[in-house]
């Protein structure tokens, strides 16, 4: 599907918008550069954009803000747009007096022509474009952090929906309908005592199956509850550390911990690397193993074995008339040999064992490695807890003398601790499946979700029974457990597709930084050379990490979508400037980037000599009035005072 | 080739399973190392119901000959086999290799593979918590090793 932006248009919109229109030509260029100033509503543009794309619910007092001025009653913004080469036209219309908002749509299909009320997009392309996927490519600098914040889950679920996976959970949805269509045919049919039986065991299904819908529910808040509580722990975390930076002789002291502290992570991560590339090699674990292996290999040589004669030579043997020894060979002996070749290798089974006695008679591995890992990481662990303990100390002398703000703050970080650990417990206790584990946590399907589900399965099974419908039951679960392991495989293989094409382009962008994304679970887990995960990240890396995510996730999906920023290269150094302006415009069919005067250098310089590039500025004239104006030459001379908006 | 968990060992050890700097199979191998050092195997209903990789991750390629000659030499002991006896040793390994796998071993040689690594879950499991990071793992494995009156006998 090809959705491209075609234009929009202003009517009493905040920010001197009463009368403004964009037009990208019924075929627009790939790239368009709109230069406004601050002030000249940038920020409403791209709100506007994002809630005519998802059809979303203004509040009241959104629709009143949107107003040009006091005493303006009615507003509009109109955006044109192709999809699939037919002409939409969407309307969001503002009733500043009462407060609403209306969305109208005219579409190619409609044989009128005319607008329609509500928002009528392509039911495949509605589904898409909620405000949360809007947002990626009408996009949002928020998002750039948002996409690595524990608890918003946007990298994951942004995966989950572009390529439809969401698609396959309906599936499952649809096999349970069917099944339950079939079983009120099957009850329909039944006798009367049959009935009462299907009946009882209906109502148990129900029953089991709400508590299930209930413990997921508890599952869904109590991870929620967590992802809210480690970032609110990251939070109080900054805010100690915010609070140690008031007294200059302490934050002197916290920031050479910190320099040590860095230092010992670099070496934990190095001795963990190591320990476990020892791990890795069986001789290395231990002495012992060395020694046995050894002796195998001596012990095989000793016997000199494999045998030369394998399983194949007894087989042709047999076929023979006569023996090696000159005797006939006759059926029994046949049998018999046929029966003893068994227990011989067979040649290419010779090859292998010879292979595994060489490599143990040469395995030669140092096996004190290990051992010598394990004691510097013993070591490295006890510089860690003396620098947490003398960084703990910091905290204690600053709230002794007297900062209350900082006790409250060490309270509650303490407080935090302990609710994320019994958070973990319940969570535990709703979801293992470790049998051991439910007997010590005394689970039961009242309160554990795998055994509530082997609940459903029992009921759904007698209720199958009863309805004669076991057979289509068992069937239907069989296609939803594959539906499932489909889409839990597609998540994490295009998971990690979009993880290294994430990384491939950091590292056209950010060359110098070493700068990559290790994980994608929920958000974006970022690594760098030199520490094993990394939180700290300037506004630019951010930028960066956030373009090359967007990019691989939008470039290769099944969707072809225009991008749309907003000051897309402010916050960054001219030199990734350059970089982000050379790289950007090859990755999509269609931009749009808002940008102000100073983002000229470095970021639109780089599209000066490329074809196909609209040029449009937008600016307030002495009467608050917002005027546009084409080209390039008027682009490159604009100057005007930039504002905030 | 399918390698399967003790019941209680994803529990164990989830956490410290972050691939790639500790996968799974990490885990699966720190206890077959264990049970085949102990020559002791588990039961099959120790094991998940499900197997957890097909294969040897790449790191582990390089190591299939040892594990499949560890798994050798357990068994050997492990049946009271004779050092001498050439025919028995021969007999052994017929049971077990499989040269069309990359593990070398056959659906036998796996599935015990997989009972020893149950049984070295259950020794692990006696001498250590459940680790919190990878590096407290490491340094209670090797204490595990280490430990004189390690049933392994290490």
């Amino acid at each position: 599907m090809d959705l491209r932006v075609l234009g929009w248009r202003y009517e009493n919109i905040r920010g001197g918008l009463r009368d403004v229109s964009i037009s990208l030509d019924s075929s627009p260029g790939r790239w368009t550069l709109i230069q406004m100033p601050n002030g000249t509503g940038k920020t409403t543009t791209m709100s506007l954009l994002r809630a005519v794309f998802s059809g979303e619910a203004l509040t009241p007092q959104e629709v009143y803000d949107l107003r040009a001025t006091d005493i303006t009653e009615t507003g509009l913004f109109e955006l044109r747009m192709s999809i699939n080469n037919k002409p939409f036209r969407i309307q969001l219309r503002l009733d500043f007096k009462n407060r609403t908002h209306q969305y109208w749509t005219a579409r190619s299909e409609v044989r009128s022509g005319g607008l329609e009320e509500g928002l009528s997009l392509p039911p495949e392309l509605k589904r898409l474009l909620s405000r949360d996927f809007t947002r990626l490519f009408v996009f949002d600098g928020e998002l750039a952090k948002e996409i690595r914040t524990v608890g918003k889950d946007r990298a994951a679920n942004a995966i989950r929906i572009l390529y439809r996976l969401d698609q396959l959970d309906m599936l499952n949805v649809k096999v349970d309908r069917l099944v339950e269509e079939q079983q009120q045919r099957s009850a329909a049919i039944s006798t009367a005592t049959e009935r009462k039986g299907v009946t009882r065991w209906k109502r148990q299904y129900e029953t089991v199956i709400t508590r299930r819908t209930a413990l997921w529910a508890e599952q869904k808040e109590l991870q929620k509850r967590r992802k809210e509580m480690e970032s609110r722990r990251i939070t109080v975390v900054a805010l100690i550390s915010g609070r140690i930076d008031q007294d200059e002789a302490l934050r002197k002291r916290k920031e050479q911990l910190e320099r040590e502290r860095q230092t010992i992570d670099l070496s934990l991560l190095e001795a963990t690397h190591q320990g476990m590339s020892s791990l890795r090699v069986p001789a290395k674990i231990h002495p012992g193993i060395q020694q046995r292996l050894v002796a195998l290999g001596g012990k095989l040589t000793h016997l000199k074995l494999p045998k030369t004669i394998s399983v194949e030579f007894f087989k042709e043997l047999a076929e023979q008339h006569d023996c090696v020894c000159g005797r006939p060979v006759t059926e029994p002996i046949k049998r018999a040999i046929l029966e003893r070749a068994e227990n011989y290798l067979a040649e290419d089974q010779i090859l292998v064992i010879n292979q595994m006695k060489a490599a143990l008679r040469e395995s030669s591995a140092d096996s004190e490695e290990f051992t010598r890992v394990a004691t510097q990481l013993a070591s490295i662990l006890r510089q860690l807890r003396l620098n947490k303990m003398a960084h703990d100390q910091l905290e204690l002398e600053r709230v002794e003398a007297g900062d209350t703000e900082l006790e409250n703050l060490r309270h509650e970080n303490q407080q935090l601790e302990r609710d994320l650990d019994t958070n973990a417990q319940k969570i535990e206790k709703l979801t293992t499946r470790d049998p051991a584990r439910q007997r010590a946590l005394s689970a039961s399907s009242e309160n554990n979700i795998p055994l509530c589900d082997i609940e459903v399965k029992r009921c759904q099974e007698k209720l199958a029974t009863a309805t004669d419908t076991l057979r289509f039951v068992l069937q239907s679960e069989c296609v939803k457990s594959l539906v499932s392991k489909i889409s839990g495989l597609a998540q994490l293989r295009l998971t990690e597709r979009v993880r290294i094409a994430t990384n491939e382009k950091l590292a056209q962008i950010v060359p110098s930084e070493s700068l990559s994304v290790s994980r994608i679970a929920g958000a974006l887990e970022l690594e760098s050379r030199q520490l094993s995960s990394k939180t700290g990240v300037s506004e630019g890396q951010s930028l960066a990490v956030a373009y090359a995510f967007l990019t691989s996730l939008l470039t290769e999906a099944p969707y072809k979508l225009p991008f749309i920023v907003d000051s897309p290269a402010v916050s960054l150094d001219t030199a990734v400037r350059r970089d982000v302006g050379d790289l950007i415009p090859e990755l999509f069919d269609q931009m749009i980037m808002f940008v102000i005067s100073s983002e000229r250098e470095g970021f639109a310089d780089a599209f000066y000599q490329r074809e196909g590039v609209r040029y449009i500025t937008l600016w307030r004239d002495g009467k608050d009035v917002t005027q546009a104006r084409d080209g390039l030459e008027y682009f490159r001379s604009f100057h005007q005072r930039e504002g905030a908006e | 080739m399918s390698f399967v968990l003790h019941q209680s060992g994803r529990t164990f050890f989830r956490g410290i399973i972050a691939p790639p700097k500790f996968l799974m199979f990490d885990a699966y191998y720190c206890c077959l190392m264990a049970g085949l050092y102990a020559r002791i195997v588990g039961s099959p209903q120790d094991l998940e119901p499900d197997v957890f990789v097909n294969a040897y991750p790449d790191d582990f390629k390089g190591q299939s000959d040892i594990i499949a000659g560890l798994l050798v030499d357990a068994e050997l002991d492990r049946k009271g086999i004779q050092p001498e006896d050439r025919a028995s040793i021969e007999r052994e390994m017929v049971k077990l290799v499989d040269p069309t796998s990359p593990t070398r071993l056959n659906g036998e040689g796996n599935k015990l593979l997989n009972l020893y690594a149950a049984a070295g879950f259950a020794l692990i499991q006696e001498k250590m918590m459940p680790p919190a990071t990878i590096e407290e793992f490491l340094i209670a494995y090797h204490a595990y090793w280490h430990d004189p009156i390690n049933p392994s006998g290490a």
